[in-house]
């Protein structure tokens, strides 16, 4: 990282959603001397809908708006960006597309990949400015002496957001800034209020941003035809068909409910354990069939190089609330990943991002193509 | 940072307050007791006099042959455009509109409302610089119509559309349309005489296009036409309610008493024609729009492929620079300009568009400074989309 710039001349662009953790990253990096802009990202049009609504979804004219008067007080520039196209584009048709696939699509992955790590970067180098940063529970550092940026938990482990953020190139993290990656989210609340910038008692946001209140089936339903999504049988590992269900792209791997299956008289319960994507069949079994230890993973990014490591040892997550598990990591040059858990680990999910650590390193990550050791 | 009248060019979004409606206003502000025009007692009647003297000095800048009593005030161009369209189209006979694709968005927000109400819409052709084509007019106005609305100086483009030879072929037709005629761009930099083109039925013109307050616009009215009513009230002899905005009235009778045009075009033309050499220089490829029909002396419209407007507009903000692009909707995204698709541009090529406008208060020395500033910031945008776009050009 060549930047040998004097804070006060170094202009970052704060990501700014209206929300708490990116008014305070705003508000940080300015008494910090930096030059700060705020952006405020337009991605999604839910219409005048919102406009009622007390917090409504992303992209709200009440988070816009938020969002311009942190800046008014804060005495910044804001500008509000149309990514409207890049998002529908590389987020939502990207979500549908994958549970057609049978895959559980992790929207906020690819929307930091593609759009806040990847458009709104490129945005940030047009406009002339040095960093972009964001309200993340991540810390990223950059190391002098080796020009390397790396990438590591936020202290708060409970908030922490850097499983979401495996996919970011070193270059991506060469020009990011994570100012509250070292902080906890009761802090930041507290800088809220005491930079006085009217947010600090906004909730969080959870669900996907761009679903509003239909939820994610009917979201998928509204826009694939039925054809592409049919009914289809439920069977046993062993081949017997004990139900029906109403479309593949309902279930998720683990998923319990919502099976509307007779259990004969015994007290197990059945879980999802696969589909059969030819014959629009969804496998279900029993808790222990649910335990696999090998995987394998596609598509993945390591933050700094491997410099010719094949084989390392860490820990992986394989869903943001799954305690990482130490296992072995295989890397082949087609960019393919065989991951050997120690101990099995339950509801492995294609479509599913699996993520690296090394301690409290975030290494990189992928997603999950196929569960088992297979052929890499 | 403090905001500099040189480095503002976005005088066609608002013109900044001339010295005249500062001087004025400022006595208004300290000498003036605010009143209701309504009101019987002194006070009332002096604000009554503010009004009627305003009143006096925009029909005088309209011609000499022009009544007050054929004007009327309104709190917006938006509102006078929508109140002659409305007065027309709500009591009409063939339910039938003529207006051109390149309206503001107060006309073309009507197109859509009317459509639905069944109204049949007709979008007469324009050239490649936005001016309506006569022949198709012509044609168009073979069949009875009720309305025709066409904007005199387009606001984003400073293409002049050929509003007198319109009148003329209303002229001499047996059951004519009215015409409404949108002058927001055009006042000050013209001599306006509506009265004189016998066919033209409302010019609708604004306070802040002229160096006026914003929120307040006047129209003229032909004598013989009937106004309904947006606000019902007995203000403005019943045709539009509610206290009159009186300071603002005040500062567009001002303005209209010191418009100069000629000295308007004297001064800025020569600036902004060299302007647009140097862009030419400066930044290759880049073309302007409307530049070979007539123009208002201070707005120029520049392509420039391979940029992002939205990039670049932002750009020339964080180096102080106002200027704009196509229209912003309420949560202030950048969207295409209609007006720019109109002249038969792709989505893409409206997406690389801007807007420059000069006032009396810009001078060369800024356009130089800013015509290396845009350089610099296209070279930069261009550099991040496709690091090889200048070597392919």
């Amino acid at each position: 990282m060549a930047l040998q710039k004097d804070v006060k001349d170094t202009k970052v662009l704060v990501a700014m959603s209206g929300g708490v953790d990116s008014s305070v990253t705003a508000a940080l990096l300015k008494t910090q001397g930096y030059q700060v802009v705020g952006v405020h990202m337009q991605l999604w049009d839910h219409g005048q809908a919102n406009v009622d609504r007390f917090g409504g979804r992303c992209c709200s004219l009440i988070d816009s708006n938020d969002a311009r008067r942190v800046c008014d007080r804060l005495g910044i520039p804001y500008y509000v960006v149309n990514a409207q196209e890049e998002f529908k584009e590389k987020v939502v048709d990207y979500f549908v597309h994958e549970y057609i696939q049978n895959r559980t699509p992790n929207p906020c992955v690819e929307c930091n990949n593609k759009i806040k790590f990847g458009y709104l970067l490129d945005k940030a180098e047009q406009l002339g400015c040095d960093f972009v940063a964001t309200g993340h529970y991540a810390q990223v550092k950059h190391d002098p002496t080796n020009n390397l940026a790396q990438m590591f938990k936020g202290v708060d482990h409970s908030k922490d957001q850097s499983y979401f953020l495996f996919g970011l190139t070193q270059s991506a993290l060469q020009r990011t800034l994570m100012p509250l990656g070292e902080l906890t989210k009761t802090m930041v609340r507290k800088l809220a209020t005491e930079f006085d910038l009217g947010v600090a008692g906004k909730a969080d946001s959870m669900e996907i941003c761009f679903i509003a209140d239909e939820g994610y089936k009917k979201f998928i339903e509204d826009r694939v035809s039925e054809d592409l999504r049919p009914p289809g049988p439920i069977r046993m590992l062993d081949g017997t068909q004990i139900g029906e269900h109403q479309g593949l792209y309902r279930y998720t791997i683990g998923q319990r409910k919502g099976l509307g299956l007779n259990f004969k008289e015994s007290n197990e319960s059945y879980y999802v354990v696969g589909f059969n994507y030819k014959e629009s069949a969804l496998l279900v079994g029993e808790e222990k069939d649910l335990y696999e230890t090998d995987l394998i993973a596609t598509d993945v990014n390591w933050l700094r190089p491997l410099d010719g490591l094949r084989e390392l040892k860490c820990k992986a997550k394989i869903r943001s609330r799954h305690e990482e598990a130490e296992c072995i990591v295989t890397h082949y040059e087609n960019n393919t990943t065989q991951v050997k858990f120690t101990e099995a680990q339950r509801a492995i999910t294609p479509g599913q991002t699996i993520v690296f650590y090394d301690d409290n390193e975030l290494l990189g990550g992928g997603f999950i193509t196929s569960v088992g050791a297979g052929n890499a | 940072m403090s905001l500099q009248k040189e480095n503002y060019l976005d005088s066609n979004a608002c013109a900044p307050l001339t010295k005249p409606v500062v001087e004025a206003l400022s006595w208004l502000l300290q000498e003036f007791n605010n009143s209701n025009s309504s009101s019987i007692h002194a006070h009332g009647r002096e604000a009554k006099r503010l009004i009627s003297d305003s009143k006096e000095w925009i029909a005088s800048s309209l011609g000499d042959d022009v009544d007050t009593e054929e004007l009327l005030f309104s709190s917006s161009g938006s509102e006078a455009n929508q109140t002659a369209i409305r007065s027309v189209l709500d009591h009409c006979a063939y339910r039938r509109w003529i207006t051109t694709p390149v309206e503001h968005d107060s006309v073309k927000q009507l197109i859509d409302v009317y459509r639905k109400q069944g109204f049949e819409i007709d979008i007469v052709k324009v050239d490649q610089n936005g001016c309506v084509e006569l022949d198709h007019l012509q044609a168009l106005l073979e069949r009875p119509v009720d309305l025709l609305s066409v904007v005199w100086a387009n606001n984003e483009t400073g293409v002049i559309n050929p509003v007198p030879e319109i009148a003329e072929l209303l002229n001499g037709m047996k059951d004519r349309p009215r015409f409404h005629v949108d002058g927001a761009q055009m006042w000050g930099k013209a001599h306006l005489h509506p009265k004189r083109h016998s066919t033209i039925d409302f010019l609708t013109l604004s306070g802040h296009k002229i160096g006026a307050l914003s929120g307040v616009a006047v129209t003229w009215v032909r004598p013989g036409n009937k106004i309904h009513p947006l606000i019902f009230g007995k203000q403005e002899k019943s045709r539009r309610g509610g206290t009159e905005n009186l300071m603002g009235i005040y500062a567009m009778g001002i303005a209209s008493k010191t418009l100069n045009p000629e000295l308007y075009e004297r001064m800025l033309a020569p600036m902004r024609n060299r302007l647009e050499s140097d862009l030419k220089d400066l930044i290759k490829p880049m073309w302007i729009n409307g530049e070979s029909a007539r123009r208002i002396a201070n707005t120029t419209n520049i392509t420039i492929p391979g940029a992002d407007a939205e990039s670049m507009v932002l750009s020339l903000d964080l180096e102080g620079w106002s200027v704009s692009t196509g229209s912003a909707c309420s949560s202030g995204v950048i969207e295409p300009s209609h007006v720019i698709k109109a002249l038969g541009h792709s989505d893409k090529d409206a997406k690389s568009t801007l807007r420059i406008s000069l006032h009396p208060g810009t001078t060369t020395e800024a356009l130089e400074n800013f015509a290396q500033s845009l350089s610099h910031i296209v070279k930069r945008v261009r550099k991040q989309k496709s690091p090889d776009f200048e070597s392919q050009v």
